[in-house]
C-alpha cells in the first residue's frame, strides 16, 4: 500500500520521473515530478506517462516488446522485474531507462 | 606491499602464472604499484586472454586500455570496413585506413603502444555461427556491439560457457556498464529479455564518451582478471557526462532466465589479503 504523504500531509503523493537516454528524448525532458493518486502502482504511472509522452508510450508499450516493457524501469534504484507493478510512495523516485547499445 | 597469493575457486595458486621479465616489470611499474594488485595481479593479465567485440567506438578503446595494461593476448572480432563517420570514435583507426577492413588497423595500432601481446582477430561481427568458437578463445567477453542481437548472442554464449561478461554501451552523452558473471548474477536476458523495438543501429555520441565508458570496461575486465576490487555484477552503471553524474541501479538475477537458469557458478579469482 502506498504510504501517508508523510512530508506533506493532507496533500497527495508525489514521485520523481528521471528518464535516461533514448527515453529521455522520447519524453521531451530529462526529469519532471508527477503526482500520483494513493494505491498508484509503477504500471499505472508509466501508462499516464506514456500517454502524455506519445513516443515514450510507443517505445514502452511497443507490440514487438511481446508485452514487456521495451524499456527498464527502476524504483530507488532497484529494477523492477516485469510482471510487477509495485505500488508507489510519496517521494519514490522512477527511472526509466531505454536499454543502450551504442558500442 | 603484502604479496600473500591468492587462490582461484579451483585452488590452483599464482605459481602456475607466466613470469615477468625485468623489462616487463618496467613498463608495468605504475600499476603494480596499486594495492592489492602487485606482480601477481601483473603475471594473472600476462596469463589472461580477453574477447572483445567489436572493436570500434567502445571497444577499440578497451583493446586500447587492456594492451596498455599487459593482458597477455586479445581476441577482437569485427567486420566491414572504415568509413570516414567512424573516425570521431574509433581510436584503433587512422584516417588513411578509410576504405580498408578495421580488424586489420587494430592490431598495427596495439602492436605499437604494446609489441609483447598476441592478438587473435576475426575478420567478422559476432552471431550464432561463431560466437561458440570465439568466447571460447577468451577467459573474459567484452561486449561492444551496436545491436542488441550480437549482445544478446554473445551473453548466451559466455553464459553457457561459463565466462564473466563486461556489457558496456553508449548514447549521446550517456552510457550504461555492467557485468555478468554466470551462474552468480543477473545476465544479459535477465535485465531485457527482448531486444527494445527502438534502438537503432547508428545512434549519436562522442567520442570522449566511447573512451570513457571502454576505459570502465577495460577496468571491470582487469578486476575480474586479477581479483581486486568488486565488479559490477547485480549492478548497472550510469553515467552521464552531460550532466557530470552517474548512479548504480540494482538488477537482481531470474529464477526463470532461459539463458542462465540453472547454469553453475562461473569461476573467479578470489581477493587476497
Amino acid at each position: 500500500m502506498t504510504t501517508p504523504n508523510v512530508g506533506n500531509p493532507g496533500k497527495p503523493p508525489r514521485i520523481t520521473v528521471r528518464y535516461w537516454a533514448q527515453a529521455a528524448i522520447a519524453a521531451g525532458t530529462q526529469s519532471q515530478v508527477v503526482t500520483i493518486d494513493s494505491g498508484n502502482g509503477v504500471d499505472d504511472v508509466l501508462r499516464r506517462l506514456g500517454t502524455e509522452h506519445p513516443a515514450l508510450g510507443t517505445m514502452m508499450f511497443d507490440a514487438v516488446s511481446h508485452g514487456n516493457r521495451g524499456v527498464l524501469v527502476f524504483v530507488n534504484d532497484q529494477q523492477v522485474e516485469t510482471g510487477l507493478s509495485p505500488a508507489l510512495s510519496d517521494g519514490d523516485e522512477l527511472l526509466i531507462l531505454a536499454p543502450m547499445a551504442g558500442g | 606491499m603484502s604479496m600473500v597469493a591468492k587462490r582461484d575457486d579451483l585452488g590452483n595458486d599464482a605459481n602456475d602464472l607466466p613470469q615477468l621479465t625485468d623489462a616487463e616489470r618496467q613498463t608495468y611499474q605504475w600499476q603494480m604499484w596499486v594495492r592489492g594488485f602487485g606482480e601477481e595481479g601483473q603475471r594473472r593479465l600476462k596469463g589472461a586472454s580477453v574477447l572483445i567485440s567489436r572493436i570500434g567506438g567502445v571497444g577499440g578503446a578497451v583493446a586500447y586500455a587492456l594492451a596498455a595494461a599487459g593482458v597477455g593476448k586479445l581476441v577482437l572480432a569485427h567486420g566491414g570496413v572504415l568509413r570516414s563517420d567512424d573516425l570521431n570514435r574509433q581510436i584503433l583507426m587512422t584516417h588513411d585506413w578509410i576504405g580498408k577492413p578495421r580488424i586489420e588497423s587494430a592490431p598495427r595500432r596495439l602492436k605499437e603502444l604494446n609489441p609483447r601481446i598476441e592478438i587473435q582477430t576475426a575478420d567478422r561481427n559476432i552471431d550464432e555461427s561463431n560466437a561458440s568458437d570465439l568466447v571460447a578463445a577468451a577467459d573474459i567477453v567484452v561486449a561492444c556491439a551496436p545491436l542488441f542481437e550480437e549482445r544478446m548472442a554473445m551473453n548466451r554464449t559466455a553464459v553457457a560457457q561459463g565466462k564473466p561478461m563486461v556489457d558496456c554501451a553508449m548514447y549521446e552523452m550517456e552510457a550504461s556498464i555492467t557485468t555478468i558473471l554466470p551462474g552468480r548474477s543477473a545476465c544479459l536476458t535477465c535485465v531485457h529479455p527482448q531486444a527494445p523495438a527502438a534502438w537503432k543501429r547508428q545512434f549519436p555520441v562522442f567520442g570522449a564518451v566511447a573512451m570513457m565508458v571502454g576505459a570502465w570496461g577495460a577496468m571491470e575486465a582487469i578486476k575480474l582478471i586479477a581479483g581486486i576490487g568488486a565488479p559490477l555484477a547485480d549492478t548497472i552503471l550510469l553515467m552521464d557526462m552531460g550532466q557530470g553524474m552517474s548512479r548504480r541501479t540494482a538488477v537482481k538475477r531470474r529464477n526463470d532466465c532461459p539463458v542462465c537458469r540453472g547454469v553453475p557458478p562461473c569461476r573467479l579469482v578470489s581477493g587476497g589479503q
